[in-house]
């Protein structure tokens, strides 16, 4: 996977998350809903590892701070060069 | 993107319930220097910041004030949640409650709700970074007020001392993002104006110019 793809791959998966987390507020029983959230929140946990790691931060609890802090210098979600 | 942590960035743990208290530190929740106008003047200011250092001061700022949000909440709830009638018509809260019960409503201490002309979003790194200033003293000074009223509840001095000392970490924080700005400056800008959208320095003798 590219950069992009693999930031498509963490929005969707995260989106995901929302929804079924949603749903499992009010069916917190559901096991389908359960085994589905665990396997996307493992995904999910994989992913922004990678990205992170190859890219930079995409959260301010999760940014790699070795020598440099690189939290400020990718694009912004609304900027039209980021493509997120 | 927003994720929620159900954690308080600052523990409040209120034993005694005080309607008075309750009524003067809700201006922190939706008053004219409160949390919630905080929290919408940094996220909706950051879309026309031409620096991203300022817009990452503006967004991780932005964020934490809405925990504060949280936290004054969290000190209006436990210095409530169980007032009999009795404190209720007593403490002068029968006003709050007829409308809202024990719920949290954003408004001033004086009962003015929430509004959004509490704050501005110019578009001008300049004029909203001076803003944002003056906000976080507007703030800290709102806790001093809120500070001697409460000195003798331990319970909720506390909490509202650690939100005073933020707003003192806010303002350097916003001093150095208006610093940053003005070193980027052109040398011609003398009075500072927006880099963003008025691209030259004005002139204001063409003659001079032409020369």
């Amino acid at each position: 996977m590219n950069q992009n793809q693999l930031f498509e791959f963490i929005r969707n998966n995260s989106f995901m998350i929302d929804e079924i987390g949603l749903f499992l507020n009010t069916h917190p029983e559901c096991k389908e809903a359960l085994h589905a959230y665990d396997e996307f929140k493992k995904l999910r946990k994989k992913a922004i590892e990678e990205y992170t790691e190859m890219y930079g931060p995409i959260s301010k609890y999760n940014v790699n701070a070795d020598n440099y802090w690189t939290w400020v210098n990718s694009p912004w979600p609304w900027q039209k060069e980021c493509g997120c | 993107m927003w994720v929620y942590e159900k954690r308080l960035q600052c523990p409040v743990n209120i034993k005694e319930c005080n309607a008075k208290l309750a009524q003067a530190i809700i201006s922190q929740y939706g008053g004219p220097d409160g949390e919630m106008g905080a929290s919408m003047r940094y996220l909706s200011q950051r879309y026309s910041m031409p620096y991203k250092e300022v817009i990452a001061t503006l967004t991780d700022i932005g964020t934490e004030e809405l925990a504060h949000l949280e936290i004054v909440a969290t000190i209006i709830y436990q210095l409530t949640k169980d007032l009999s009638m009795e404190e209720i018509k007593a403490s002068g809260f029968d006003k709050y409650y007829i409308d809202h019960t024990i719920g949290i409503w954003p408004q001033a201490a004086g009962g003015v709700p929430f509004n959004a002309c509490e704050f501005q979003v110019k578009g001008d790194i300049i004029t909203d970074l001076v803003e944002d200033m003056a906000a976080e003293q507007k703030a800290r000074s709102t806790y001093d007020n809120i500070l001697r009223l409460c000195k003798d509840y331990p319970d909720v001095y506390e909490p509202i001392k650690f939100l005073r000392a933020r707003e003192i970490v806010h303002f350097q924080r916003f001093g150095e993002a208006l610093r940053l700005t003005q070193d980027k400056l052109n040398e011609k800008n003398f009075y500072a104006f927006n880099p963003s959208f008025d691209t030259t320095a004005p002139c204001l003798n063409d003659m001079k110019c032409q020369q």
